[in-house]
């Protein structure tokens, strides 16, 4: 089956879900991991708690992998058949993806800075690491209402 | 009710009981102490009463100092590292009472006076390898200059040695144009510089340095340098040898002190404990021959506490319930082995008033659930109780990592189950299953009760109908708080009214924008206007102030207002769909990690070898990436969703005098 242009629109969309929440995911994970490298030089022992401060914005990432992930199952990207999707369809599938390319960008971002503080938090005081963490959660409730919009628009598009 | 009843205790005594009675409180770990001197301030006290007068905790304060710096230093040597997971909870150090005992009484403090010793030896030997080292790059790049460095300067020449940039080269050249009899050579160079010696004239030396300097000449330091450079680089080399050797035996040193550091933690404690205890008497205030001390003590340990002091003469020992205002130090008492790690949960929050609920059993369900629909897989299920039975087992992590394993095996059951009922097993792995397993999949296909990635729309509302009942469970909380603390009205129309909208409101909601068929749709109109016409009518009771119209007026424009709560109301509901996102998570990774692996075991040869591999990694990321979501944020759903219905929060620990460790754990319960 030859690939139509609305397939071309379709994978712009999961290549912007998978790319610029990748990227808010990228920016925000370094922006927590520098935070936390300060804090590992001067107190090493914890490293362990850090680490799980420094992946939390990693999720944004995740979650526009999976944005991608249901272009290409309802598209039949993944069973090497693709539908012959018009240009309409296309664009529908471009623009669903939209929210968690866009939220998933900018969450990644700042919640990012709100780990580099937890990383701040835990370093003088261990035991608000909790606290830290959920801070940091409050953040990525939009990427995951991103994500689920996602999903529903891409659902909700017919595709015969 | 899991938050410990507290009662007031005043323990008054002559002053010569002072110690005994200290210690004996220390050693039953029973009462916290609050400072008393703040009570100092009213007049009703200060009449009779004064200030403890302050110990001088300085030369304890000296050898606390002194320990942490000998801890630091020591801890520097220690080239084993704790594995992750361990330094993720800092364990203590187990100690038995009799080696503790041996440890204090022997301790030697010139210890500390060997590790400023060592500190600075160290430090000394480390500037001179520096020191060294940088004489010797300084003169390497000169290694083939063949002059002995005492002849730089003979009679009637002097020899220049130093570096040109590049570019100023020819320019050097030049000079040796201009002065016929000059010299110049190149020694060595690199991309950007050029060592060169200038040999000329000592008469002609003036002019020379000033074109020297014109073309950025910078000359090197010999001085004091004799022979060929190649003999004093050697030597260099040598001293640089020296003085590592000498590093490394006093690094040895060091590393030896590292069996010294489980005494110096020892005494890092015990310092730190009787430190507290003199610091305690200063929160006491005495009269001229007695003194008194403040403190809390659970209700049901009143009784132990009169009995451990009962030897003592001449003590009284008033107990009394708290005041109605008075802040009340809170110990949450979760009995069993599944409401104490689940305590976990509540203490990340932070504890309760005293006077509130503690909401541990409440959350409980909801939490586990939620935790069980964000993670819900069959197999991972499984593996989160072997891992944390495992980690149980095998690995040490003190109190809070123990509750934390305990509560993942909790969770992992409901994992499991969830795992069932959304047809989610390693995601789809059983798709893949050979002919003799395929019954597996028949197995996963029969049991599944709704799955999430074929039917979303079903998922979510089955999520959001568990929100609901969640944030309608807490305004019930709320609700039998008000009834026991006499707020009888609240309980009718701040909650009541609530509690009776919600469920109908969604009926209706589910009826006109949804098309549900719903019974007795009438009956369910009526009464979500009577209740919202209830709330317009009651919600403004407590305005006051201006003439009867304007007091009007602000009651019912309050009342219209409250109605806005609804949007409050749907917006906690819509952010438990975020267990829906969570649970689509886990199952879509898992399924194309299944796709990835598939085609890897496809490839000849290596793909078997690779693909269990791959198998492993990937399906264990998947699971430690969301098993963190699946703590994180049905965690947020209970403080952000739930507790706002009910729950300040604010309560202060309750922490009793007693000994209270940083590095060790004293076995034989020493000191309490």
């Amino acid at each position: 089956m030859p690939i139509t242009e609305g397939m071309v629109l379709a994978i712009l969309g999961a290549a912007l879900s998978a790319g610029l929440a990748g990227t808010g995911s990228s920016l925000g994970v370094g922006i927590a991991g520098q935070a936390a490298a300060g804090v590992t030089t001067e107190d090493p022992s914890k490293f362990g708690k850090l680490i799980v401060l420094q992946a939390l914005p990693g999720t944004q990432g995740i979650y526009g992998f999976i944005g991608a992930f249901f272009v290409m199952n309802i598209t039949q990207l993944l069973g090497g058949n693709p539908l012959p999707l018009t240009l309409d369809q296309g664009w529908q599938i471009c623009f669903a993806c939209l929210p968690i390319a866009v939220a998933g960008l900018f969450s990644g971002i700042y919640q990012g800075k709100v780990s580099a503080s937890g990383c701040g938090a835990v370093a003088k005081r261990p035991e608000t690491m909790g606290k830290a963490i959920i801070l940091a959660a409050m953040v990525e409730t939009y990427a995951i209402l991103g994500l689920l919009a996602t999903i529903l628009l891409l659902i909700g598009i017919p595709l015969a | 009710m899991p938050i410990s009843k507290m009662l007031k205790v005043h323990i008054i005594a002559h002053g010569d009981r002072k110690d005994e009675i200290i210690d004996t409180l220390h050693r039953l770990g029973l009462v916290q102490i609050t400072d008393l001197r703040e009570r100092l301030e009213s007049p009703r006290w200060t009449e009779m009463l004064r200030e403890e007068e302050s110990v001088t905790t300085s030369d304890l304060d000296h050898q606390v100092a002194g320990i942490r710096y000998a801890l630091d230093f020591v801890s520097k040597f220690e080239t084993t590292t704790q594995n992750l997971i361990e330094s993720f909870f800092n364990p203590k150090f187990l100690v038995d009472e009799t080696e503790y005992d041996n440890t204090v009484e022997n301790f030697d403090f010139g210890l500390i006076d060997r590790c400023r010793e060592l500190d600075t030896q160290l430090t000394h030997l480390r500037n001179e390898e520096a020191h060294l080292y940088s004489l010797y790059e300084e003169l390497l790049p000169w290694e083939s200059l063949d002059i002995p460095l005492e002849d730089l300067e003979t009679s009637h020449t002097l020899t220049s040695l130093g570096t040109v940039p590049v570019e100023h080269y020819d320019a050097l050249l030049q000079i040796a144009q201009d002065y016929p009899r000059t010299y110049v050579t190149t020694v060595t160079e690199t991309a950007r510089e050029k060592f060169v010696a200038v040999i000329y004239l000592k008469s002609e030396s003036e002019e020379i340095f000033k074109r020297l300097r014109s073309c950025e000449f910078s000359p090197g330091s010999f001085q004091g340098l004799k022979g060929q450079v190649t003999d004093q680089l050697e030597h260099l080399l040598n001293a640089i040898e020296e003085t590592r050797e000498k590093r490394e035996a006093v690094e040895e040193k060091c590393t030896q002190l590292l069996e010294e550091r489980l005494p110096i933690m020892v005494m890092h404690d015990h310092l730190s404990d009787m430190k507290a205890k003199r610091e305690v008497k200063e929160n006491f205030v005495r009269t001229d021959k007695s003194f008194i001390i403040e403190g809390w003590v659970p209700r049901r340990d009143e009784p132990a506490l009169k009995e451990g002091l009962s030897h003592i003469k001449e003590v009284e020992i008033l107990t009394e319930e708290p005041e109605e205002e008075e802040e009340v130090p809170v110990e949450l008492t979760n009995p069993g082995t599944i409401m104490r790690p689940i305590e976990l949960v509540t203490r990340i929050y932070g504890l309760p008033h005293y006077r509130e609920v503690d909401p541990t059993r409440l959350l409980a369900p909801f939490f586990v659930v939620f935790f069980g629909l964000c993670l819900s897989d069959v197999f991972y299920g499984v593996l989160l109780i072997a891992l944390s039975i495992f980690a149980l087992k095998k690995i040490k992590m003190g109190p809070d990592g123990n509750m934390l394993f305990k509560l993942m095996i909790i969770t992992g059951f409901v994992t499991v189950a969830c795992g069932f009922l959304t047809g989610s097993w390693f995601g789809n792995v059983t798709e893949y299953a050979p002919g003799q397993l395929a019954f597996l999949e028949t197995l996963r296909q029969k049991l599944v009760l709704i799955n999430p990635i074929e039917n979303p729309l079903g998922m979510l509302a089955v999520v959001l109908l568990m929100g609901l009942v969640h944030v309608w469970f807490g305004i019930l909380v709320k609700m039998y708080m008000s009834i026991r603390d006499g707020f009888y009205l609240d309980a009718a129309f701040d909650q009541g009214l609530w509690l009776i909208l919600l469920p109908f409101g969604t009926l209706m909601v589910l009826k006109t924008m949804f098309n549900v068929n719903v019974p007795a749709y009438n009956v369910i109109t009526y009464v979500v206007f009577g209740c919202l016409a209830g709330l317009v009518l009651t919600q403004g009771r407590y305005q006051t102030g201006g003439n009867i119209v304007i007091r009007l007026f602000k009651k019912l424009f309050v009342g219209v207002l409250s109605i806005y709560n609804i949007f409050g109301y749907l917006g906690d509901v819509l952010s438990y769909s975020r267990v829906l996102a969570l649970g689509l998570a886990t199952g879509s990774i898992a399924i194309v990690f299944n796709q990835i692996i598939s085609m890897v075991a496809g490839t000849p040869y290596i793909g078997l070898i690779l693909a269990p591999i791959l198998f492993v990694i990937l399906h264990m990321f998947n699971l430690i990436i969301n098993a963190l979501g699946a703590f994180i944020h049905p965690g947020r759903l209970q403080y952000v969703e739930f507790f706002t219905k009910f729950l300040e929060g604010g309560g202060e620990d309750f922490k009793p005098f007693q000994f209270d460790s940083k590095y060790i754990k004293v076995k034989n319960d020493k000191g309490g």
